[in-house]
Formats: structure tokens, C-alpha cells, sequence
């Protein structure tokens, strides 16, 4: 069975350098009733908190200094020891137009949020993030296995009688 | 819930890798939704109308401090502008970053056509090859409708903002006419 408020299950990470944008999105959230926030007054706090907490899902500005939120989710998405290359990402923001948009796209933003915020918009995000996030991550497992098409890892063929497997 | 690392051909935790019939490989990939928000969880989530009740009531809980920010915003665009045309010329980005602000808070705290108004504001800017390049007037004028749509108890009405919105852009658009091919309206 579903948990009738999913969200109680989330832990959100919230980028932004307005004070007011980090409180409203803090309030929101916990009205919502999302199980921890983590907040973050730039990208390179927000890197920090990423790393290490490891959160469900990001929300962040685009425009912050001195990690913008583009390159927050590039650094995400790419880096080598990222914990989550597919964690789910709301890029919440004023800018409009194609240029955002195309960038936005390219650093692999999730979801694209409009600000003024509007509470119904944030939630809808949340839902479309992570079935974003589900569908990248399912196209990122099949292009692995069109690459490799062994059909069963060396760690999952049985064993020989009297083996142990190291687990770690 | 830390991502686990996994070489080429070789299922991440969690996923579920089967030999069906006739050699056939069924493949589960690991469900980031059952991961997140536990198992059973569907989407798209469906939102509780409780919930976007307590949403909305804590909008309503900092729409008094938003009000009183906002007015301090403009006022305080007001004495930027001022010391803008006095020479400072740093204060245009003030007037800038104040507006950005403005057009991304203003709507959700029922002062949508202060946000729009800001909006023009900051298109109009963002379409000048540099801030420095901004004509005073159109500034002025666009700080100055902002302040009339916000310092009273409600906003003007659709059709006013409508009007007047129109006529900024109108004003921008001859102003950018005169600085092409520098200036691009359509960069914004």
C-alpha cells in the first residue's frame, strides 16, 4: 500500500540565495509534510550538503554565485563520486526563454518550475521529478545493457559448492 | 540513499536480473519511485486537498512580512534610481537585483501584477547589452508603476494592469528600436 502522504518519505534539498525563496519553499515543504530539508544558500553550499547527506530530490534557483544552479546539477549529474547522478532536480526560476530552457535541458535539469511558486505547480514538480528521474535512470540502465548483453554478471552465477562471496 | 556504483553489465543494488524462457533476459531495473517514497507508491502522486490547504495557509502566514519586504524593495529602488541618475553607477544593479527578486515572489503572495510589472522591468534590462546602457526614464517609470500597484491594499484591476503594461512595452520597444543593433528585444 501507498502511504497516503509519499512525500513524508522525502528528503528535500533546497538551493537559493533569497532568504524569502528559502523560507516560502522551507514552509511549503513542511506543510507538505516532506520527512527532512536540508537548505542551502548558494550551489557550492548546496554541493556540500549534497555529498554528504545524500537528499531524495533537489529544488534549486538557477542564478546564485558562485555556483549557479546549472552548474550544480552538471557537478551532480557528471562528477565521478556523485552519490545520486540521478536524483530527481526542480530548477525553480524567473528566467524564461530558450537559452534556460536549452540549458536547463542539457545540464539535466529534471523539471523547469516557473516562479511566481504556486503551491499545486510544487507539488506536480515533485511528482514529474521523480518520474523524470525513474525514466533517465531506466534509459541510463538499458544503454548499459545494450553495451554489455552478458547475460548473467559474474557475481549472480551460482557458486561452486563450499564458495563464499564477499558482500560489500 | 546513496547511489551505488556498478561496472558496465552488471545490474546496480536492487536491480533484478532473471533468465525467462528461451534464453530470453528479463531485466526490473531498481525503481527510483519504490526507492524514494516506498514500495506501492504510484505516480503521478495525487495531491490531498488537506495538504494544499496547509500549503496555502503558510503562504498566508508570511504574506505580512512579504508585504512589508516588498514595500521596502521598491522604496528601496526608488532611492537606488535616484542615486543611479546622481552617477552610482553600481546602483542600477541594485534596482536589477531587487526587481529579479520582486518578479519571482511577488505572484505568490497575491501581488501578481507587481510581479509582472517587475518582469518588464527586468526583460528590458536583460535585453541591454550592458546595465549601464539603461535609459532612466523607462526605468523610472517601470519602479514607479510598481510602487502604485503595491502600496495599496489591492492591486489594480486586470484591465488597468493590462494598459499598463502595454504602454511599458511600447516604451521599451521604441527604446531598444534606438540603441540596435546593440540591443536585442528579443534576448529577454
Amino acid at each position: 500500500m501507498s502511504s497516503p502522504n509519499p512525500i513524508d518519505k522525502l528528503s528535500v534539498l533546497i538551493a537559493d540565495d533569497s532568504e524569502t525563496v528559502r523560507r516560502l519553499l522551507a514552509s511549503l515543504l513542511a506543510a507538505l509534510g516532506a520527512g527532512r530539508v536540508f537548505i542551502a544558500n548558494n550551489g557550492s553550499e548546496a554541493l556540500t550538503t549534497f555529498f554528504r547527506y545524500c537528499p531524495d530530490i533537489i529544488i534549486t534557483d538557477a542564478a546564485m554565485a558562485p555556483i549557479d544552479g546549472y552548474e550544480l546539477v552538471d557537478t551532480v549529474r557528471s562528477h565521478p563520486e556523485s552519490p545520486d547522478p540521478n536524483v530527481p532536480v526542480i530548477m525553480l526560476s524567473a528566467l524564461s526563454g530558450d537559452a534556460h530552457e536549452a540549458r536547463a535541458a542539457q545540464m539535466g535539469v529534471s523539471i523547469l518550475l516557473s516562479k511566481p511558486l504556486v503551491p499545486e505547480a510544487l507539488y506536480k514538480a515533485i511528482s514529474e521529478a521523480l518520474a523524470s528521474a525513474e525514466r533517465r535512470a531506466w534509459l541510463e540502465e538499458a544503454a548499459l545493457k545494450i553495451a554489455d548483453p552478458s547475460p548473467l554478471p559474474a557475481d549472480k552465477q551460482p557458486l561452486p559448492a563450499g564458495r563464499s562471496r564477499m558482500l560489500h | 540513499m546513496p547511489h551505488s556504483q556498478h561496472s558496465p553489465g552488471q545490474p546496480p543494488a536492487g536491480m533484478q536480473v532473471s533468465s525467462g524462457a528461451q534464453g530470453v533476459e528479463i531485466v526490473q531495473p531498481s525503481s527510483i519511485v519504490t526507492r524514494k517514497l516506498g514500495p506501492g507508491a504510484v505516480l503521478p502522486m495525487r495531491l490531498d486537498p488537506r495538504v494544499l490547504k496547509r500549503m496555502e495557509r503558510a503562504i498566508e502566514k508570511m504574506a505580512d512580512s512579504y508585504e512589508k519586504s516588498l514595500k521596502t524593495e521598491i522604496r528601496q529602488m526608488l532611492l537606488s534610481h535616484d542615486e543611479w541618475q546622481a552617477g552610482k553607477q553600481e546602483a542600477i544593479h541594485a534596482i536589477y537585483a531587487l526587481a529579479h527578486d520582486i518578479r519571482g515572489l511577488a505572484g505568490t503572495f497575491s501581488r501578481p501584477v507587481t510581479g509582472r510589472i517587475s518582469n518588464a522591468l527586468c526583460q528590458y534590462l536583460e535585453a541591454l547589452p550592458h546595465l549601464d546602457a539603461a535609459d532612466g526614464a523607462v526605468v523610472r517609470l517601470h519602479v514607479d508603476a510598481m510602487f502604485a500597484a503595491a502600496m495599496d491594499a489591492q492591486e489594480p484591476s486586470e484591465e488597468v494592469a493590462k494598459a499598463t503594461l502595454a504602454g511599458l512595452e511600447r516604451l521599451v520597444g521604441r527604446t531598444l528600436e534606438h540603441c540596435r543593433p546593440a540591443c536585442d528585444p528579443a534576448r529577454g
